[in-house]
């Protein structure tokens, strides 16, 4: 029985609000089930015990934690907020275009085919990214409650900021998705020259004026990473920065406000005029993109109509080519291939995703250091950043395709070849970023080549660790990727912290290994060429054997996979 | 009482549907046939407005989809070739939404009837991650069902559904039409089209090549050795193979011809000689 003349609310629709509470109660029995689950009990126990570990340390932290000096800090919020956007800003004008709002396959069924409003549609969608700004914010209120006076205004403060940057970021979203080939690529100029120009300046500045921040005590690689910071810092301060910078002012200042006076009740007023302005920009930007993309398609089936006129049937042929899998190797090289694939076709936000480390594992080369010293503190520093961020930039292996299990599972292919040609491309271009790391180390003087190469050849097996322990721990407990929550919070701090203790072991092996070979040394009077040789060749082969280990603990868990049990849910 | 008009939608240069009209009346049943990427689901999801349209009219009921999208997706039910779910929520709770985004009162009764129909009753508190492929097809046609749509589209419903299934859903669809919705089913089993359609519109290419009564189809290739579904598979291919020989000829002529001072129209250069038997 329909009521037909119920009227529909003008921006928030009662089903829809009944969606997102079927889904949040969902997602909690969701994670409890996992609890009744027997293959993934034990995981899920741990999991939570590592969670109320990791809080209460951090509970711990914060509580005993000195206040900042408030100068700094209100000029870090607004700078952090901006920074956070400019981010955004950077990955939407690299990245594929991909339509806004990301809608999931089943939204797009029941919420874009259901009778409700363009505008309820939107809101929906605000909602589900303001309940994560709610997250977030909670998060940072606590982890700054050393430096905020009064909590809740903390927490508004970094609320309406964090939603403010989320709008930011939808805008302009849907500002690039509406535009054509030539906006877009000015759009990537803009943002890209302005973002890189900013940077070089800094950079600019901390070369002629080296030890302006910081005591000549500390590494000449930290004092330039401080400088680096300060002169960002100091970009906010100039007129242009100013600009920039101002509205986020308003949210730090609510943020760290000591008292709830009228300043800050004039400040509340400014932020929820900003957050309303970008909402309201977001209704209006939806509706321009949606108007732009008409008239791109209506412009492109004109050509298409043309083109239709001036070609035969047989042209097509024409973009029909052999496509040939270079290497087979037992069928891993036809999945390595596969993922090369997808490397090429999301070359621009991988190599944004690679700039960060490759910057990071440069600063090394600023300090004055030995070529040994150098090349160690090169390579450390390599190490570390592929350790911790490469993982996630380069999500090219079964993180990938764990929707594609059961497919993967049908190949007439050996499951470890299988494991070989998943992990063979995110090591393959960790090597690669490795190797820019040392050609940039080698061009600037500081690393003769040959070690250089030595380094390269010797850190493979510890790309293959790397990444073999992220997807032996994701084989354990697999989730899907851009999926927010509480239980994926949980899987991502098992995460974390299996890697912390791969990392600590390792580290106490190869101490181990030192130890052992010192006394070898002095016992059997061995030269510094033929210890140093065996160190290496021993570092190399035990690194090695324990990267055959995961490879081979990846193979069984892929072979024990049930894809109609263990594939996390997706809607 | 679904009605298009000129519809077109171009996927950046690819031309997915071109030029479609056609009506489908209140208590008919047509039959959406077509080789693979014809642009048979393109049709359906623009009708219910989950993709917009290039150009062309779409009306349900006498709304139109640019004007009044409310009001045509209110009317419109749509049963997707692969439905995709909310995998987290249960059976139950996709149908409540579904009864609360329609405004449908007192659902409960529907709903229960609706499982009982389709097998689902013992399935309402899991999740759609548990579900069987066919389960899902079931649900999907459950939430379909719940609205009592005026128009109702669906993809190869048959897909994954075991024989008694198919036989439920069939029943299903002719009280459907029977109660005076208006159904289109894109579907490739011949034989399925032909027990359940009054009407055919066979596609090509985003074209419609054959559009009309399924009795007048069979009568026009009717051959005394012939059963009627062979007859009908026949009708499918006779008329593809004679729009692509209309199609050849006609590029042929296009480009003999002198574009630049021919000036002709978009509609006279681009016509295709549509059978239409009515």
């Amino acid at each position: 029985m329909r009521c037909e003349d119920i009227k529909l609310q003008k921006f928030r629709h009662p089903a829809l609000a009944q969606l997102l509470r079927f889904q949040t109660a969902a997602k909690f029995n969701r994670l409890a089930s996992s609890f009744r689950n027997p293959r993934k009990k034990v995981l899920s126990i741990l999991a939570v015990l590592l969670g109320l570990m990791w809080l209460s340390q951090t509970i711990l932290s914060v509580l005993f934690r000195q206040a900042a000096d408030p100068a700094t800090i209100a000029t870090w919020v607004p700078l952090g907020l901006f920074v956070y956007s400019a981010w955004h800003l950077i990955k939407i004008s690299t990245r594929k275009v991909v339509e806004p709002f990301e809608w999931t396959p089943a939204e797009k069924e029941f919420v874009i085919a259901a009778p409700v409003s363009r505008v309820q549609q939107i809101t929906y969608r605000l909602t589900t990214i303001a309940t994560a700004a709610f997250a977030k914010a909670v998060c940072f209120s606590v982890l700054m409650s050393p430096d905020i006076t009064i909590w809740v205004a903390g927490f508004n403060g970094m609320l309406l900021g964090l939603a403010f940057v989320d709008l930011i970021r939808l805008c302009y979203e849907l500002f690039f998705f509406g535009l054509g080939r030539i906006g877009r690529n000015v759009c990537r100029f803009v943002v890209l020259g302005a973002v890189g120009g900013c940077f070089l300046y800094a950079i600019f500045q901390c070369l002629v004026a080296p030890t302006a921040a910081g005591d000549l005590s500390s590494p000449a690689a930290l004092i330039f990473f401080k400088n680096l910071l300060s002169e960002s810092a100091g970009l906010s301060q100039t007129a242009i920065g100013d600009c920039f910078v101002a509205p986020f002012e308003v949210f730090s200042n609510i943020a760290l406000t000591n008292a709830l006076d009228a300043t800050f009740c004039w400040n509340i007023v400014i932020a929820l005029v900003l957050v309303s302005v970008a909402i309201v920009g977001v209704y209006r930007l939806d509706y321009w993109m949606r108007e732009r993309g008409r008239v791109k398609e209506l412009a492109s089936m004109e050509k298409s109509l043309v083109a239709n006129l001036n070609e035969d049937g047989a042209s097509a042929n024409r973009y029909v080519h052999s496509v040939r899998v270079p290497f087979r190797w037992q069928g891993a090289g036809s999945l390595m291939w596969r993922q090369v694939q997808t490397v090429f076709n999301y070359r621009g936000t991988i190599v944004v995703s690679l700039a960060i480390p490759i910057l990071l594992s440069c600063l090394p080369l600023l300090a004055n250091h030995n070529v040994g010293w150098m090349l160690l503190n090169l390579v450390g520093s390599m190490v570390f950043y592929s350790f911790l961020l490469l993982p996630s930039a380069l999500i090219l292996d079964y993180r990938r395709d764990i929707n594609r299990m059961a497919v993967l599972k049908s190949l007439p292919i050996h499951p470890l070849a299988v494991t070989i040609g998943q992990l063979a491309t995110p090591v393959l271009v960790c090597c690669l970023f490795q190797s820019l790391v040392l050609g940039i180390a080698c061009c600037s003087g500081k690393v003769v080549i040959w070690q250089a190469m030595l380094a390269g050849v010797l850190l493979v097996p510890v790309n293959v660790l790397i990444f073999a322990a992220e997807n032996y721990i994701f084989l354990l407990s697999p989730y899907q990727r851009n999926k927010e929550g509480f239980d994926v919070f949980l899987r991502t701090i098992l995460t974390f912290t299996g890697k912390g203790l791969m990392f600590a072991l390792g580290f106490g092996m190869m101490l181990a290994w030192v130890t052992i070979l010192v006394f070898v040394t002095k016992t059997f009077s061995l030269g510094p060429a033929i210890s140093t040789s065996i160190f290496t060749i021993g570092l190399w082969g035990f690194t090695l054997s324990i990267a055959g280990m995961f490879v081979w603990g990846i193979t069984r868990q892929f072979q024990q996979f049930d894809p109609s049990q263990d594939t996390p849910g997706i809607g | 009482m679904i009605q298009l008009s000129g519809f077109s939608k171009c996927y950046g240069q690819f031309l997915a549907v071109n030029n479609l009209s056609f009506e489908v009346a209140a208590g008919d049943v047509l039959g959406l046939v077509g080789r693979n990427g014809a642009g048979k689901t393109t049709t359906l999801r623009s009708i219910n407005g989950i993709i917009p349209p290039t150009k062309g009219l779409i009306k349900v009921d006498g709304f139109s989809l640019n004007d009044d999208p409310i009001s045509v997706k209110q009317r419109t039910a749509y049963v997707p070739d692969d439905p995709q779910l909310f995998e987290d929520l249960t059976v139950e709770q996709h149908l409540r939404f579904q009864a609360s985004v329609y405004s449908i009162s007192m659902p409960a009764d529907q709903i229960s009837r609706l499982l009982e129909m389709f097998e689902l009753a013992n399935k309402r508190r899991e999740r759609a991650s548990s579900l069987s492929r066919g389960m899902r097809q079931k649900l999907a046609i459950c939430c379909a069902y719940l609205q009592n749509p005026k128009a109702l589209l669906l993809d190869e419903p048959m897909t994954g559904l075991d024989p008694q299934g198919i036989r439920v859903l069939k029943t299903s669809i002719q009280q459907q039409a029977k109660r005076g919705a208006a159904i289109i089913i894109s579907s490739h089993l011949l034989a399925m089209v032909e027990d359940i359609c009054t009407h055919v519109l066979v596609l090509d290419k985003g074209r419609a090549m054959y559009h009309g009564t399924l009795a007048a189809l069979q009568k026009s290739f009717a051959d005394d050795d012939l059963s009627t579904s062979q007859s009908l598979e026949q009708a499918f291919f006779s008329t593809l193979d004679d729009a692509q020989t209309v199609i050849d000829s006609e590029l042929n002529r296009t480009r003999n011809a002198d574009i630049s001072h021919g000036q002709q129209s978009e509609s006279e250069t681009l016509r295709r000689p549509t059978t239409n038997v009515e």
